[in-house]
């Protein structure tokens, strides 16, 4: 595990490298995407059991906090999503960069998902996306969201103790699982479990064959539930086994 | 409150991670100003809320430290041994002794790398009971411990402000009025011979870090007392998230009449404030307050430009 920062001076990104323990799956790389900072407090446990887990498999691992979340530069109240997946974009050049590997695999919880998925979209890099309970619809979240708010001050809301600017609202809106899916070209697999909010839609998506995806069904607690103030979740080990083995079956 | 006007100019805060320890690999954030102006001493070291990662609950560690970098102070949050993005332990000692030790690698550590020898420990909840245990240990490096809502006890006067706030409550009568209060529901059960619902015990199970600090009144008044005499300035920050084992300002002083704190310990009360403090406003006021506490008399030390050292560790 080795922590470090990277990306240009003044935006700084901080991440955690996981290097494959041995040489084994050539040119296998993973980049995890974060869900939206309140939630990515949460999900840091279970992105580090995961990395720890798959650079035993052989497979090298970056996570990172986007620009203005966690460690990374930059100011809570200056978190822009629409700047997110340039961060992606950055982190899977830093990963090919200091393993050597050509191209990656993207995980991304909640709106990870939909992060990773625009970002696959726009890159011939990425080999395949891990949505891990996505968030199905950037209007029904952006109402949970309004729902959650504890507060409000100069075109921000506080959700969970971060701030969330109004432009971010706005683009939340726009997203949909179901456009981000059918948009990319790569292998996409889903990891839901009936806990999630949304589980029925995206059952329902599944059963009119409207998503080109595999599906997995598991019963884990959610990984970027906080429990309570102090932000650390359980360790969501079915979904752990089932990405491993996602990603150690490919050829 | 601090306003963003009142930052200093020059508030380039710069950041390096810094991978230390002797026995398991810890990994910190240390940040500092880049201005070459003098850096000011203590130096601010910022522990683990929990099994929170080092930038903490709502990003309150990473605040602070940026905070106190752009007025001049260096600060380092970093995790323990087994929380955030540091490796499980990889020696034998067991996780009460293994907290001490990473805060003294810790120290150790600094010590080279910003050639000071003066710290201030700040935590909140069991960081603020670790940092407790470590400025007894470490009072000879450890000039100031600030504790952000850490263990203390209830007084006659707590249960006295308690039923008052309860009476002064309007939601309190209304749900009197409509039969919907706790008690009443408990009175009904009772009536109908139901019993009370048990407690659940599983969600009652703190990890480990949680309750290694001091639990004892006497133990806790003796530490106190004991890294005082040896020079250690104390701050304590309580909040309306606490407010279950404190309510009022000057608990504290009731808490432990022997140490007579009030001669020079710094209490702050945030009343409004969460435990973590959530709010940009209250987490701003915090900052303002620990700044200030921070400048009483530690403002004349001043230590030259920021050492190669610290330019060296970028990773």
């Amino acid at each position: 595990m080795l922590p470090f920062f990277f990306g240009a001076t003044g935006r700084e990104l901080y991440g955690v490298y996981h290097p494959a323990v041995a040489v084994g799956h050539a040119g296998r790389g993973v980049v995890f995407c974060s869900p939206l900072a309140h939630e990515a407090i949460a999900t840091q446990w279970a992105y580090r059991i995961l990395g720890e887990s798959l650079s035993r498999e052989r497979i090298h691992c970056l996570r990172f906090d986007y620009r203005a979340t966690g460690d990374s530069a930059g100011d809570s109240r200056e978190t822009r999503i629409s700047e997110h997946p340039r961060d992606i974009g950055t982190a899977i050049d830093e990963l090919k960069a200091i393993s050597g590997v050509d191209a990656v695999h993207l995980i991304g919880i909640r709106l990870g998902a939909l992060f990773a998925l625009d970002v696959a979209r726009q890159r011939t890099d990425v080999q395949g996306v891990i949505a891990w309970e996505p968030i199905i619809d950037g209007t029904t979240y952006c109402n949970e969201l309004i729902e959650a708010t504890i507060g409000e001050h100069a075109g921000c809301r506080n959700v969970g103790g971060l701030p969330i600017a109004d432009e971010n609202l706005h683009q939340i809106r726009e997203l949909s699982f179901e456009c981000a899916l059918n948009a990319v070209s790569c292998e996409v697999g889903v990891i839901a479990s009936p806990h999630q909010p949304e589980f029925g839609r995206l059952g329902s998506l599944l059963d009119q064959d409207q998503l080109r995806c595999r599906f997995e069904v598991v019963q884990d607690a959610l990984p970027w539930k906080a429990d309570s103030e102090v932000g650390v979740a359980p360790l969501p080990a079915q979904a752990t086994r089932v990405i491993k083995r996602w990603l150690t079956d490919l050829g | 409150m601090m306003d963003q006007t009142q930052r200093a100019p020059q508030t380039r805060v710069r950041e390096r991670v810094v991978n230390f320890g002797r026995s398991t690999p810890l990994t910190g954030v240390l940040s500092y100003r880049s201005a070459a102006t003098a850096r000011r001493s203590p130096c601010v070291v910022i522990l683990n809320a929990g099994v929170v990662r080092k930038s903490g609950p709502n990003n309150l560690n990473s605040f602070l430290a940026r905070r106190f970098a752009e007025n001049g102070y260096t600060a380092f949050r970093f995790d323990f041994a087994g929380v955030g993005d540091s490796p499980n332990r990889q020696d034998r000692l067991p996780l009460k002794e293994g907290v001490l030790q990473d805060i003294t690698e810790c120290l150790d550590v600094l010590e080279g790398l910003c050639g000071t020898r003066e710290f201030v420990l700040l935590g909140l909840c069991s960081g603020a009971d670790n940092g407790l245990r470590a400025a007894r240990v470490e009072a000879g490096r450890v000039v100031g411990l600030v504790m952000l809502d850490p263990t203390v006890f209830r007084t006659k006067r707590w249960y006295l402000v308690k039923v008052w706030k309860r009476a002064a409550s309007i939601d309190f009568w209304k749900s009197l009025v409509l039969l919907r209060h706790r008690w009443i529901g408990l009175m009904r059960d009772r009536v109908r011979g139901r019993e009370p619902v048990a407690c659940d015990l599983a969600r009652l199970e703190e990890p480990e870090l949680y309750t290694i600090g001091l639990q004892d009144r006497r133990e806790i008044s003796e530490c106190l007392r004991e890294v005082r005499e040896r020079g250690v300035r104390l701050c304590f920050a309580f909040t309306g998230g606490w407010s279950e084992i404190y309510n009022y300002r000057t608990q504290l002083f009731h808490v432990y009449p022997e140490l007579h704190l009030k001669e020079d310990a710094e209490v702050l009360f945030f009343p409004e404030a969460s435990h973590t403090f959530m709010s940009d406003a209250h987490r701003e006021a915090l900052a303002s307050a620990l700044l200030r506490w921070l400048e009483g008399d530690h403002s004349q030390r001043l230590e030259p430009e920021v050492p190669p050292a610290i330019r060296a560790v970028s990773v």
